[in-house]
């Protein structure tokens, strides 16, 4: 039974490369019908996927492959046909519309063999049993990106933002390099589960310069996931990718744009020996997202507002591994990956739509955006503020206590539910700030989807800590990991409270007032909004820097006479 | 007292594994004209043979020189790593604003060449990433010149687009340019990582610091060289022709034979 698996996890990473030499093979004959073979190579796969998942499934534990080479091995586990299964479903669906979307493209050819090489890279990387073949996977990944993106290959501008990408992508392949070097030199070994098990029977190495072996390795492999993930400040290849097909984003912002998810999820043995190293993942995600929503909401142009919202939700995704919950994570990013490639493949048409009817369709956004005559519901401000502030915190509390009681007792868990109830408030405020004929239908309405959206959460949350880690000790360790001291911890969170009430108070009390806060400050709004449309300067940063960069390097040349 | 003996053999080894201010004549010779018909080591085979040759040489004086020196000496090998890594990123830093093939490929064989000295401080067996290193910048060599017979000179930005114009060339080039700058599955990818695993055992910082920002500034010099050859608008003065059938199967076939020596590095190192 074991080489029935072998077979698989080996035919489900070779399909698509076999698939992507095909196409060129038989491109002069074939034409654009080279599609079919790329089609048929990605159903193959994503059947396959789902044989290996089913037969994890029924067979518990993990397994690694190999043939006989030191690289290439494969490791079968819950986490590995998990994702493969991710990958090669969105693979598929970006498969079958890029079919028509990339119809009379010149490159049509080039462009599918492509798109087959990067999802059989990606499966490689995600079936990786040993450690450089995780890296050669990793490595690889960034190099098809910059080609697909690359594909009009007479725009500069996609030249440029392919250059951006790949470059961060090749700044997070360094650390991960510097920690297979650690990991070979401290444990000996390159094969994924050895490592593990040395790690549990060694926890207090040591490197070469005395620092502690997993702390300096789990802040490698932070920092590697930081870039692929586009976390702050290395997140501008992201939303600035938008002159790729739109396949292209589609599959870059529900697939590849989770690899750090998954590297941090790969190597969570090693996180659990750590303890300072996840609360960096905590801090970086957080701000990660608060600028990704923040710089969403600036954006004019559809993309790129999803790009945006894609790094606001990679932030939230790094931030739930900073608080040890790393299957919630990989929950996070499937879901995510879900809805973001209906958002880019829907995008395309939007903006076809838009482009035929300009104007905004009537209706109450329409209302409330345009003519701004909406009544606030006939409720005093201070009844809503309550009803705003406590029913989504009654929601997620009581979500968690009806599934899991002793979750509650793990610090991050209560971070998450923190965010939870800040979501939830927000869209009841939003209720109230447009207002509307049936301000009360549409209350119930939201209340009832946002309950779902949580039990849901807190369900799958669930089962997936269970699929994953299924060892609830190993569990217990990651959020003890991720955790401080419960005074300093019970300090923050209740100020946190205070602090985000007293914001919504104020916020409902001007809103009711009519006199919003931008309204009163309204310097310190421009100077934020100023701040927010430049993007912090991040990009302008870089691009400065890398001019004199390339300045320096030419008066040094010079200096030198080029020899 | 070995060191003393260890020394001018290290030095000698610093032309051949090219080491700065001694890497100037590397440079000079990559970039040398040739004088006539008869001038058989300025032609671009005779170049290509004289630069896989010198590392080998250059591993040879080395080996010798650890050998002379002993254990006592330990800290002039040291010295030269450190002198290596220098050089690596030295030269990986020009190399962003090298637009002329010949000058770009003797710079960043210049900085590939010099990390050896990395390795060869932290007792990494030195010959199988030289010559790992060396290989993988040979099929870019060739198709560089091809451009020169082509077009006059080999240099980024005269005669962009050419994916467009000559697309199995392109094809050809893309490959080598990646091969060059060390990505898997060149020889070059397998030799930086075989440095990197066996250095990070002695000093992680002394191995991983030049290893990894040389090898981060070659990608950003071989996206520059794509740019200004392979990307953009083509031109429309200028006559085209692409490389037949045989002459993509003769590269193509080297290209897969770099990728087995690259596995064979591997598995040696493993």
């Amino acid at each position: 039974m074991a080489s029935y698996a072998a077979v698989l996890s080996y035919g489900l990473v070779l399909a698509m490369f076999c698939s992507a030499l095909a196409v060129r093979a038989s491109a002069g004959r074939l034409g654009e019908g080279v599609a079919r073979i790329s089609v048929g190579a990605s159903a193959l796969t994503l059947v396959l996927a789902l044989a290996l998942f089913g037969w994890r499934l029924g067979h518990g534990g993990a397994e690694l492959y190999g043939i006989g080479l030191g690289l290439f091995t494969l490791y079968v586990d819950p986490l590995s046909t998990l994702m493969a299964v991710l990958v090669s479903a969105i693979g598929l669906v970006v498969h079958v519309y890029s079919v028509r979307y990339m119809q009379d493209d010149p490159a049509y050819v080039r462009f599918f063999a492509l798109l087959d090489t990067i999802i059989g890279v990606i499966l490689l990387m995600v079936l990786a049993g040993d450690l450089l073949t995780l890296l050669l996977g990793w490595h690889l990944l960034g190099v098809c990106l910059y080609f697909l993106l690359n594909h009009d290959t007479r725009r500069r501008a996609a030249n440029r933002f392919a250059f951006w990408t790949l470059f961060t992508h090749r700044v997070g392949d360094l650390p991960l390099l510097a920690a297979v070097a650690l990991v070979y030199h401290g444990y000996g070994t390159l094969s994924i589960p050895a490592l593990f098990d040395a790690i549990a029977a060694g926890p207090d190495k040591a490197t070469a310069l005395g620092l502690p072996l997993n702390e300096a390795l789990g802040l490698l492999i932070l920092f590697a996931a930081f870039a692929k993930s586009a976390q702050f400040p290395l997140h501008t290849w992201l939303p600035y990718t938008m002159d790729g097909p739109t396949p292209v984003s589609a599959l870059m912002h529900a697939g590849i744009v989770n690899a750090g998810g998954f590297l941090m999820n790969r190597f969570a043995p090693v996180f659990v020996e750590t303890h300072a190293v996840l609360l960096i993942a905590f801090a970086v995600g957080l701000v990660t997202t608060l600028m990704g929503s923040l710089m969403m909401l600036m954006q004019s142009d559809i993309k790129k507002a999803l790009g945006y919202s894609t790094m606001g939700q990679m932030g939230y995704m790094v931030m739930e591994c900073g608080l040890g919950a790393f299957s919630l994570a990989i929950y996070h990013l499937i879901a995510h990956g879900v809805f973001k490639a209906t958002l880019f493949l829907g995008s395309g048409s939007i903006i076809g739509k838009a482009r035929k009817d300009p104007n905004i369709p009537e209706g109450e956004i329409y209302k409330f955006m345009v003519e701004r005559k909406v009544p606030h519901p006939p409720l005093s401000w201070v009844v809503f503020a309550g009803i705003t502030i406590t029913v989504p915190l009654v929601i997620v509390f009581g979500a968690h206590q009806l599934i899991d009681q002793g979750f509650l007792h793990h610090q991050g868990a209560l971070i998450l539910l923190l965010f939870g109830w800040i979501t939830g408030a927000q869209t009841l405020f939003f209720v109230y700030k447009i207002g509307g004929e049936r301000p009360f239908t549409v209350l119930f309405y939201v209340v009832l989807s946002f309950a779902a959206v949580i039990l849901t959460y807190v369900v799958v949350g669930h089962a997936f800590d269970a699929l994953l880690y299924p060892d609830p000790a190993f569990r217990e360790a990651l959020y003890r990991a991720a955790s401080v001291s419960s005074t300093t911890f019970a300090l923050v969170l209740v100020l946190l409270m205070v602090l985000i009430s007293a914001g919504w108070l104020l916020v409902f009390r001007t809103e009711a007032e009519r006199q919003p806060l931008p309204r009163r400050f309204r310097h310190l709004y421009y100077d934020l909004y100023a701040l927010l449309s430049r993007e912090f300067y991040v990009a302008d940063l870089y691009s400065r820097t890398g001019e004199r960069l390339l300045a320096a390097s030419r008066k040094l040349n010079a200096l030198l006479r080029w020899a | 007292m070995g060191w003393i003996l260890a020394l001018p053999l290290f030095l000698l080894a610093g032309f051949c594994l090219p080491l700065f201010p001694l890497s100037i004549a590397v440079n000079r010779f990559v970039q040398r004209q040739p004088a006539g018909a008869g001038d058989r080591f300025a032609q671009p085979r005779g170049k290509a043979l004289v630069l896989l040759g010198l590392p080998l040489v250059g591993v040879l004086l080395v080996q010798a020189g650890h050998w002379l020196a002993g254990d006592g000496g330990g800290w002039l090998i040291d010295v030269f790593a450190l002198w290596g890594g220098l050089t690596s990123l030295l030269y990986a830093f020009r190399l962003l604003s090298a637009r002329d093939g010949q000058i770009w490929i003797g710079q960043l064989y210049t900085s590939a060449l010099a990390l050896v000295w990395v390795g060869a401080a932290h007792d990494v067996p030195p010959l199988l990433p030289a010559l790992g290193l060396a290989a993988s910048l040979l099929p870019l060599w060739f198709l560089l010149d091809g451009l020169t017979c082509r077009f006059g000179i080999a240099r980024t930005g005269l005669y962009p687009g050419l994916s467009l114009r000559m697309p199995r060339f392109s094809t050809l080039f893309v490959a080598a340019v990646l091969a060059a700058v060390a990505v898997p599955f060149s020889p070059g990818f397998f030799a930086v990582a075989n440095l990197a695993f066996g250095g990070a055992a002695s000093n992680e910082l002394l191995t991983l610091v030049p290893l990894s920002l040389a090898w981060l500034l070659w990608t950003w010099a071989g996206i520059n060289l794509l740019t200004g050859i392979v990307f953009g608008e083509p031109r429309g003065d200028l006559d085209y022709a692409d490389v037949d059938r045989r002459t993509m199967l003769v590269h193509g076939g080297g290209l897969a034979a770099l990728a087995l020596f690259g596995l064979i590095l591997v598995e040696g190192m493993l």
